[in-house]
């Protein structure tokens, strides 16, 4: 039940063109972590911070979030989950590949909610043992920033072996070759087409002119307007349509695992 | 003559003005119909998951605690009813009586420290109440869902047409609030 993970190549081939073209317009600042509990030193913080960035940059947009709460609120922990969730909107929309890691302070709950893109990568049992084996012994020894940052490598190891794009500690994103492979036919296509039909013009008028001015097509028009649009914003949240703050508007099912320390 | 001519042309205005309105109506129902169909086989499909995950879990569980017939007898009995439910309401009250069991599950659980630890139970149980509470998630997106094709369905003049074209208010998923409780899958390392 996951028509999302069906994903033909092509189409993941051009998510990842996409995203790795507009990856340095999308690099937000201190948006993977809401430390609202603040048990995350800024240390530990920056360096989830810059594991995730790294993921979403690699992968087709997929974000692994960490969220701390001091309560729920009288909800439980899979309830406040799920609607957190669809609130940042964690993940790409198409790819639905987001990840929250979730800590309540006050209930000692945690839970690990994967979107509907990663079900596949991140069965509800790899969740549950990752919060078991890696997560909970840090928890109950009171290494709440220890162990979620352990927790967070984990699930971006999984993340990144699905995707077979990042993997930390390792070097060559083997993705990469699809992606040059992609942008260089791209490339082609577009020069034959500017030149097809710069030539027809103005062979219609009466001859090439000897050095013509390098032509702005209307794909150029438009990919510029992205960039402005990006850059005098310095967040998304004027542009998207989707409610979060930075994130890619994904969806989850309520899958995942919790545990409790 | 020419006054005819009129009376005819706003007659065929006044038809065409319904018709219109009654193919906007009733395409409005189909696609609204289907958006509840498509979100209860969310549902049905987790619920068919959970069912298959439960032979697995009882065939482990009989590797370490043999003895205890009477828990597995329960998990059986809430399979087969939610084997045959025909209605979301039949489907619901089965899934709550396999909750309910998988819950005094957990707490007989307790006494064999050996299955506990065991890996294959653990991941069971994890999948188990994943699918629990993807099964909650799929209810709410289903009932909001429903509540706006019922609306929609019970508005006149919805309420004149849509019976015309067999369109009824759709079942709600419901479930007894003291079934709500998922059971809590929280192993202390041993």
């Amino acid at each position: 039940m996951r028509p999302r993970r069906t994903t033909g190549l092509i189409r993941t081939a051009l998510a990842l063109a996409f995203v790795l073209v507009l990856a340095p317009a999308q690099a937000f600042a201190g948006t993977y972590v809401l430390d609202e509990a603040n048990v995350i030193p800024a240390d530990v913080e920056a360096r989830i911070e810059k594991l995730s960035s790294e993921i979403e940059s690699a992968t087709p947009g997929a974000e692994i979030a960490v969220v701390t709460v001091a309560s729920l609120g009288g909800l439980t922990i899979e309830e406040y989950a799920e609607e957190r969730f669809e609130k940042l909107g964690i993940g790409a929309k198409d790819e639905d590949n987001g990840v929250l890691l979730l800590v309540a302070m006050a209930e000692r709950r945690m839970r690990i909610e994967v979107g509907y893109g990663l079900e596949g990568a991140l069965p509800d049992s790899k969740a549950g043992s990752i919060i078991d084996s890696i997560m909970t012994p840090k928890f109950k020894a009171g290494d709440i920033a220890d162990g979620i940052e352990a927790g967070h490598a984990a699930i971006a190891g999984v993340v990144a072996e699905e995707y077979e794009a990042y993997v930390p500690g390792a070097k060559a994103p083997s993705g990469g070759s699809w992606l040059v492979v992609l942008l260089v036919l791209a490339a082609i296509m577009i020069a034959i087409g500017t030149g097809i039909y710069y030539l027809g013009k103005y062979a219609k008028k009466g001859g090439v002119p000897g050095v013509p001015g390098i032509p702005v097509p209307p794909v150029g028009t438009s990919s510029s307007t992205w960039h402005d649009s990006d850059d005098d914003s310095g967040s998304s949240s004027g542009g998207g349509s989707f409610g979060g703050g930075g994130f890619g508007g994904g969806n989850s099912g309520g899958g995942g695992a919790s545990g409790g320390w | 003559m020419k006054k005819s001519v009129g009376i005819i042309a706003a007659i065929v205005v006044v038809v065409l003005i319904i018709a219109s309105s009654l193919v906007g109506t009733y395409n409005g129902l189909v696609t609204m119909d289907q958006d509840v169909k498509g979100k209860w086989a969310q549902i049905d499909n987790q619920l068919k998951r959970r069912a298959d995950l439960i032979p697995n879990l009882v065939e482990t569980v009989k590797g370490f605690a043999a003895q205890e017939k009477s828990i597995m007898t329960e998990i059986a009995n809430a399979r087969a009813l939610m084997g045959g439910a025909k209605t979301p309401a039949e489907a619901a009250e089965a899934d709550a009586a396999l909750t309910g069991a998988l819950g005094r599950l957990l707490v007989i659980v307790e006494n064999y420290p050996d299955l506990k630890s065991d890996q294959t139970f653990r991941d069971l149980m994890f999948e188990l109440t994943g699918t629990e509470n993807r099964i909650a998630v799929a209810r709410k997106d289903y009932n909001e869902t429903v509540q706006v094709f019922n609306v929609e369905v019970r508005r006149f003049p919805n309420n004149i047409i849509a019976p015309m074209f067999g369109f009824q208010p759709a079942e709600f998923y419901e479930i007894s609030e003291s079934d709500k409780a998922t059971p809590d899958v929280n192993f202390t390392t041993p």
